[in-house]
C-alpha cells in the first residue's frame, strides 16, 4: 500500500484536533443547508418557524420535519459508517481499492432483499432494511469461511478474491431473479440504486445505536490498524495479536456496512473514496484516518444528498447515482495527486 | 467494384417497400415500425411478444393468439400481466402458450407453435426479430410512437379485425360525447395522473402515455396542472416536496389485484412518500383523490371503456368541489 505522507501529517496533534473541529463545523453548516434548501424553495423564516414552532397542518413544516430532517440525519450516519468501514477495510487488507463491498457485503445485502422479495412476495419490501443487514452479515461470514478453507487461510489476498467472486456470483443471481420476477424488482428499484428517500426516523432509531458503537470501536482499534497496515510481521513485532484484531475489525466493518445498507441501500463510492481523501490530508496514521473519514464521509453524503434533491426538480435523483457521479472523478483526481 | 454495386442493389431491394404484387398468395403488405412486410391476410396463429401491450388487445378483439410473452411469479407460475384484472384470462384458462418474458423470449417455444404471424414492439430485441422472421412474418408495432388508439388500430389491422375494432371504437367515441355533455366544459376541469409503488419510495407523474386513462383524459380535453403540462417527457418521478404542484380538481392513482397493492396499501404508500399528502392537496381533502383499478392504465379497449365509466361516475355523476384557489 502506498504510504502517502499526507498534507498535514507532520503537523501537531492539536492542529489535527482543530481541523476535526472545523470539519464538525462544516457538517453543521451542511446540515443547516440540507434542511434549508430542497426541491421546494422555502423562505428562511418558514424554515426557522417550522423548527421552533411546528404547525402539524402546514405542509411546509412537514417538509422540514418529515422529509429533510430525517434525510439529513441519515446522511450523516450512513456517510460516517461507510467511510469508516472503507478506511478499516483498506487498512486491514492493505488494499487501496478495498471498500465495504469488498467482502461481498453490498452484494449480500442486495441479494437477501431481492430473494426474500421473490420467495415471500413484495410484502417483504417493508422489511428490506433488516433483511439487508442479515444478508450482509451472512455473506461476510461466507466470504470469511471460504477464505479460511483456502491454502494460507484468510489473508488480505484470499479475502479480497473470495469477496470479489462471491459478489459477482450474487450479482448474477440478482440478475436471474430480475429476469424471473419483474414485479418484485419494480418495488426495489429505488432501494437498490442507493437512496435516502422515504427513510424514517424510526429506522434510524434502530440502526443508529449499533453504528455508534461500531464507530467507537473503530476509533479504539484505529491505532493498531496503523501497525497492521504496515504488515502482519510489523504488527506482531509490536505485540499485536493480528488474528484477533482482524476478527474485531471484521465485526466492526460488517456492523457498520450492514447498518448503513439497511438505511440507504447499496450506496457506492463513499467507502472507497472518502478514506483516500482522509489519507491525503493526514497521512497513514489510522488514529486520524478513522475520525477524519467519519467526518468527511458525513459531510460528503450530506452534500451529495442535497444535490440529489435539488439538481433537476421536480425529480429527485437517487443519492447513490450522485455519489457515483461525484465520487468517480474525485477518485481519479486523488489517484493523479498521489501519483505526482 | 461491380460486385459491390450488386450487393448494394440486393440490399436496397431487400428493404424496399413491399406491394401487394410483391407478397405471395394469401399474404398482404403491412406497414410497421421497420418498413413494409408481407403478412397473412387472415392470420390463424399469432404469437404476441408482449402480454400487456399486444396479447390482451388482440385477445379482446377475438384474434387467434396461440402464444404470448408473460411474467413469472415467485412460485414459478407464469401469468399474463393484467390478464385476469382486465379480461379474466391467463395462460391457465386459455389456449395461449407462454413463450418467455418480453425481454427474454424463448425462440424455440415460439417456433414450436408454428405461428403464421409474430407481433412485437420497439422493446423487442432487433437481433431476435431477425431470428423470428425465419419462423414467421414478424412485425414491430411501436406503441410509444402510435399512442394507444394507433396501437390498437394497428393490432386490429394486422390481425384482420379492423371491423370489430372500429365498431367498438366508434361506440367509445359516442359514449365519450355523452360524458362530455354531462361534464359541461371539460377544459375547465383539471386532473393529475400519478403512479405509486406500494413501498412508497417513488412517485411517478404522467403528462401522457399511461395507457387507457391518459387516452381518456386527453380525449375528454381535461386540463393538467401547469407543472405537469410543462413536463418535457411523458412522465417524471416527482419530489415529495413538490406534491402541491400536482394539486388539481381530481388526482388519480391506481391499485392493482396484488396482495401488496390494495387500495389501502397504495393510500398508505402516498402518505409514507409525503407525510401530510392528503392535508396538503385540496383534491385529497375534498375526497377527489381517487384510486382506479389497474386495467384503467392498461392498453385495451376494455380498459378504455372502464376508465370512461369510472371517470364519468366520479366527475359527472356526483357533486365535486373545484380546486381551491382556482
Amino acid at each position: 500500500m502506498t504510504q502517502a505522507a499526507g498534507l498535514l501529517a507532520r503537523r501537531s496533534g492539536s492542529l489535527m484536533a482543530l481541523l476535526l473541529m472545523a470539519l464538525a463545523g462544516a457538517i453543521c453548516l451542511l446540515f443547516a443547508l440540507h434542511i434549508a434548501v430542497g426541491a421546494k424553495p422555502l423562505p428562511l423564516g418558514t424554515v426557522i418557524e417550522a423548527l421552533l414552532a411546528r404547525d402539524p397542518k402546514a405542509f411546509d413544516h412537514s417538509i422540514i420535519w418529515d422529509l429533510r430532517l430525517p434525510r439529513a440525519l441519515i446522511a450523516i450516519t450512513v456517510g460516517a459508517a461507510l467511510a469508516v468501514s472503507g478506511a478499516l477495510m483498506q487498512g486491514v487488507t492493505r488494499n487501496p481499492l478495498a471498500d465495504p463491498g469488498l467482502l461481498g457485503l453490498m452484494a449480500g445485502a442486495s441479494f437477501a432483499v431481492v430473494m426474500t422479495s421473490l420467495v415471500f412476495g413484495p410484502a417483504m419490501t417493508n422489511w428490506a432494511p433488516w433483511i439487508a443487514a442479515l444478508g450482509a452479515f451472512v455473506t461476510a461470514l461466507a466470504v470469511y469461511a471460504v477464505a479460511h478453507w483456502t491454502p494460507g487461510g484468510p489473508t488480505p489476498l484470499t479475502l479480497t478474491l473470495t469477496g470479489a467472486v462471491i459478489s459477482a456470483f450474487l450479482a448474477a443471481l440478482v440478475s436471474i431473479v430480475h429476469l424471473l420476477n419483474e414485479d418484485s424488482f419494480d418495488n426495489l428499484r429505488v432501494w437498490l440504486s442507493g437512496s435516502l428517500s422515504g427513510r424514517s426516523l424510526e429506522t434510524l432509531g434502530v440502526t443508529a445505536p449499533p453504528i455508534i458503537v461500531a464507530l467507537l470501536l473503530g476509533l479504539a482499534l484505529a491505532p493498531r490498524v496503523t501497525a497492521l497496515a504496515m504488515g502482519d510481521d510489523v504488527a506482531k513485532g509490536l505485540g499485536i495479536k493480528t488474528g484477533q484484531l482482524k476478527l474485531q475489525l471484521l465485526v466492526v466493518v460488517v456492523v457498520l456496512t450492514s447498518s448503513a445498507v439497511a438505511l440507504a441501500g447499496p450506496l457506492g463510492f463513499v467507502g472507497l473514496v472518502i478514506p483516500h481523501v482522509a489519507r491525503l490530508l493526514v497521512g497513514s496514521d489510522y488514529r486520524w484516518i478513522v475520525p477524519f473519514s467519519a467526518l468527511i464521509g458525513a459531510a460528503f453524503l450530506l452534500g451529495t444528498d442535497t444535490l440529489a434533491r435539488i439538481a433537476i426538480p421536480p425529480r429527485e435523483i437517487s443519492t447513490g447515482i450522485i455519489t457515483a457521479m461525484v465520487g468517480a472523478p474525485v477518485f481519479i483526481q486523488l489517484v493523479r495527486m498521489r501519483a505526482r | 467494384m461491380r460486385w459491390l454495386w450488386l450487393v448494394l442493389l440486393i440490399a436496397a431491394g431487400s428493404v424496399a417497400p413491399a406491394t401487394a404484387e410483391d407478397c405471395a398468395a394469401g399474404l398482404r403488405p403491412f406497414s410497421d415500425a421497420r418498413g413494409v412486410a408481407c403478412i397473412p391476410e387472415q392470420p390463424q396463429r399469432i404469437v404476441a411478444l408482449n402480454d400487456q401491450i399486444v396479447a390482451l388487445p388482440l385477445y379482446e378483439l377475438g384474434a387467434p393468439v396461440v402464444g404470448s410473452a408473460g411474467r413469472v411469479q415467485a412460485d414459478g407460475t407464469v401469468y399474463l400481466r393484467g390478464g385476469m384484472d382486465t379480461l379474466g384470462i391467463d395462460f391457465a384458462n386459455t389456449d395461449i402458450t407462454y413463450v418467455g418474458g418480453f425481454d427474454a423470449l424463448d425462440i424455440e417455444a415460439i417456433a414450436s407453435l408454428q405461428p403464421d404471424l409474430i407481433i412485437g414492439g420497439s422493446y423487442t430485441d432487433a437481433a431476435q426479430i431477425e431470428q423470428l422472421q425465419l419462423i414467421a412474418p414478424t412485425i414491430v408495432i411501436d406503441n410509444g410512437a402510435l399512442g394507444l388508439v394507433g396501437t390498437l388500430r394497428a393490432l386490429a389491422d394486422a390481425s384482420g379485425r379492423s371491423g370489430d375494432f372500429e365498431a367498438r371504437y366508434q361506440r367509445y367515441l359516442g359514449n365519450l360525447e355523452r360524458t362530455k355533455s354531462y361534464i359541461g366544459d371539460p377544459s375547465k376541469l383539471s386532473a393529475t395522473l400519478t403512479f405509486m409503488f406500494p413501498n412508497g419510495e417513488d412517485l411517478w407523474v404522467y403528462r401522457a402515455g399511461l395507457g387507457a386513462i391518459s387516452q381518456l383524459l386527453s380525449d375528454l380535453g381535461v386540463s393538467q396542472p401547469r407543472a405537469v403540462a410543462a413536463l418535457p417527457d411523458t412522465q417524471a418521478s416527482w419530489s415529495p416536496e413538490l406534491i402541491q404542484q400536482l394539486d388539481a380538481d381530481f388526482i388519480f392513482g391506481f391499485y392493482r389485484q396484488q396482495p401488496d397493492a390494495t387500495p389501502q396499501a397504495v393510500r398508505d404508500a402516498y402518505e409514507h412518500f409525503a407525510p401530510g399528502w392528503c392535508e396538503a392537496l385540496s383534491a385529497c381533502r375534498n375526497g377527489q383523490f381517487i384510486l382506479l383499478p389497474g386495467p384503467t392504465f392498461g392498453s385495451t379497449m376494455t380498459g378504455l371503456e372502464l376508465a370512461l365509466d369510472l371517470v364519468e361516475t366520479h366527475i359527472a355523476a356526483r357533486a365535486y368541489t373545484p380546486r381551491e384557489g382556482e
